[in-house]
């Protein structure tokens, strides 16, 4: 009676089999350099965030408009960083691509950095606060804010082509640098970044 | 003599004690009575506080049920970050079980599908980022409602490959339409045209098959959205079907978005089909197959009438249906059965075949008539046990979304929703209209 005991076998396998298959691995952990790439899930990551910043930075401080604005002003321009809008099917942190970017543009020394929106409006309430509550020596005046000349803007997007197991994810961003005074654009650049992502569709 | 000929029908017997263990690891479906009662008496941190209770019953196959059902009594509950956490873990785990199990697989060919984890049938997969789109839409973050609304959008189109298109379940015309004012809101007047339209052509398809109208409102939203566009063409075909330019004297206007869950979402519940089929002999065997079939648990029928109160003057509104979960529901499940599980030749199929086999070789190899009866009474007992439909559902979504959309004056206003059927007062809301925005709010009545 062969095919009864084969039959058998086959169970005893897959019953063991499904009672491992729900057991969890134990968890590890271990310490890397914040700047090792490390991709996971495929999604927009830190290292996206970084070198897509630190790239386009470059890209801006090499281009003809700084020269031109500091040959004709005499100083090196205030620069902003305003919305980066996000059109992706991911919740992509503005916040830690915008920082990356502010701290790529100050670094460079090349131009000089005003804080945004938010944080002007934190410091106005702390200059607020010293009228009435600081010695006069250290007490700060208002309307000497430094006013921006030029504010970097931009998107994020993203193309997702999927079939099956196999992923594709595309990411564009797109800046643009804009005088505020004239509204002109002096400054337009992308990066982009493209990454295959697979899921097997099985497992045993 | 080995164990196998001597007593065959001990193996069935086992698979049979083994399937009565496995599927009693399904969720038990006790406490959900008192869940459903808090839940249409708005009592959400009770409905909350129960489910939390039985974690253990839904059973280590259905945390995604779990998390469903928290993120879902939450989001009624307007406690959006408590909702989006538990949602976002629903989503994570239904995508981590993409890769499915061949072991457990091949277990469900055996026993029952309810052995495998449960990760969520597709309309339900969507429902979570309308969910997750609604929660950030009520807290006016419009980029992030939009995140979601793209991912419906990717989901979708993958099913539809999944099914090569014969699906009927291909857009969604209500997540449509919510993309279209968070467009709006956003000043991108282009996408949200795209939006209102895609909707609008949804909802010939949600019509033909689930028998819901586009809002009437839709088409004012085309004729406004393609005139700023100057879509001179399009302005004049919505405008031919019915939609209006908006009054001059409105340009300060902003709107109010209202979203309204009416009733119980539907359950699952077990379909006995009796099946026919010839053997290779020519005889014919009839034996039943246990399928999943989605009941509802609420006949539609209930409208709710908006009233906004300002110091100048009162508005008054009715909603309409914008997704019938219900009949979305029964289409997907019918789909998914159809294209998917019985064309892979059916478990029950597999099974009996199984069966009928060890009943002839017991026939045989036996010579005691009493122990051929026995054998083969165990291994009927062994199919029909372990043949059961697997029932899970997400059971704390609303059995419709309705809709409602108020242009009015910018200024503040208290808006309340009552229910057709007694009046009964479910909201009073103070909302702030600003001019060009759409603010949105979230109304439940899972009565």
């Amino acid at each position: 009676m062969k095919p009864i005991r084969n039959l058998v076998a086959v169970i005893a396998v897959i019953v063991i089999a499904g009672l491992f298959a729900g057991c969890g691995s134990s968890k590890t952990v271990s310490r890397v350099e914040p700047n090792t790439t490390i991709d996971l899930s495929g999604d927009w990551n830190d290292t996206d965030s970084r070198l897509v910043a630190e790239e386009m930075i470059k890209d801006v401080l090499g281009r003809p408009w700084l020269g031109q604005f500091t040959g004709a002003k005499n100083k090196s321009p205030n620069v902003i960083v305003g919305t980066i809008k996000n059109r992706t099917s991911e919740h992509i942190s503005a916040i830690t691509f915008t920082k990356d970017l502010e701290r790529e543009l100050l670094n460079s020394g090349k131009v000089t950095f005003v804080a945004n929106k938010e944080e002007r409006s934190e410091v106005r309430e702390e200059r607020a606060d010293q009228q009435e509550n600081a010695s006069a020596e250290t007490m700060k005046k208002f309307q000497q804010e430094t006013g921006a000349d030029f504010m970097l803007r931009g998107d994020i997007s993203s193309i997702i082509d999927q079939s099956g197991d196999d992923k594709v994810k595309f990411y564009q961003v797109n800046l643009e640098l804009v005088n505020i005074e004239t509204n002109q654009k002096a400054w337009i650049g992308d990066k982009k970044i493209k990454k295959l992502v697979s899921q097997s569709g099985s497992k045993f | 003599m080995s164990f196998s000929k001597s007593y065959p029908g001990a193996l069935w017997l086992s698979v049979a004690a083994l399937s009565l263990f496995l599927t009693s690891c399904g969720p038990s479906t006790q406490f959900y009575r008192e869940v459903d009662v808090y839940a249409a008496q708005g009592q959400y941190d009770k409905a909350v506080e129960e489910v939390r209770k039985n974690e253990k019953s839904y059973g280590d196959k259905s945390t995604v049920l779990y998390n469903l059902d928290l993120g879902a009594l939450y989001h009624y509950a307007g406690e959006t970050d408590s909702s989006n956490k538990y949602l976002f873990a629903a989503e994570k785990e239904i995508e981590d079980l993409y890769t499915e199990s061949i072991s457990l697989n091949v277990l469900s060919y055996i026993l029952n599908d309810n052995v495998i984890p449960y990760d969520g049938e597709d309309f339900e997969k969507v429902l979570v980022n309308v969910f997750l789109a609604l929660n950030y839409a009520s807290k006016g973050m419009d980029e992030d409602a939009l995140v979601e609304a793209r991912k419906v959008d990717l989901k979708l189109r993958e099913y539809s490959r999944q099914y090569e298109g014969k699906n009927k379940y291909q857009e969604d015309a209500f997540i449509r339409y919510i993309a279209g004012v968070l467009y709006e809101n956003e000043g991108e007047v282009n996408d949200a045209f795209i939006s209102y339209k895609k909707s609008y052509e949804t909802y010939q398809v949600y019509e033909k098959e689930y028998g819901t109208n586009a809002p009437p409102f839709l088409l004012n939203d085309l004729v406004r959205t393609a005139g700023s566009l100057s879509f001179d063409d399009e302005v004049e075909t919505y405008k031919d079907l019915g939609g209006r330019m908006p009054d001059k004297n409105t340009q300060n206007a902003g709107s109010v978005v209202i979203v309204t869950y009416a009733g119980k979402g539907p359950i699952k519940i077990e379909n006995r089909p009796t099946v026919t089929i010839p053997d290779s002999s020519g005889t014919l065997h009839t034996f039943q197959m246990a399928l999943p079939k989605f009941a509802p648990r609420y006949l539609s029928g209930r409208a709710y009438i908006v009233t906004a109160i300002s110091v100048r003057d009162t508005l008054t509104t009715e909603t309409e249906l914008a997704e019938n979960v219900n009949a979305i529901a029964e289409k997907s499940l019918e789909d998914r059965l159809a294209l998917i599980y019985l064309k892979s030749g059916g478990r029950a199929l597999a099974k009996f075949l199984a069966a009928e086999k060890a009943k002839r070789d017991i026939k045989e190899g036996s010579d005691s008539k009493l122990k051929n009866f026995l054998a083969s009474l165990a291994i009927d007992i062994a199919v029909g046990v372990s043949e059961q439909a697997d029932t899970r559902t997400w059971r704390t979504l609303p059995a419709e979304i309705q809709l409602a959309r108020m242009n009015l004056p910018a200024g503040r206003y208290t808006l309340s929703v009552s229910a057709s059927d007694g009046g009964y007062n479910l909201r009073s809301i103070e909302v702030d209209v600003k001019p060009g925005k759409a603010s949105f709010v979230l109304v439940d009545d899972l009565r």
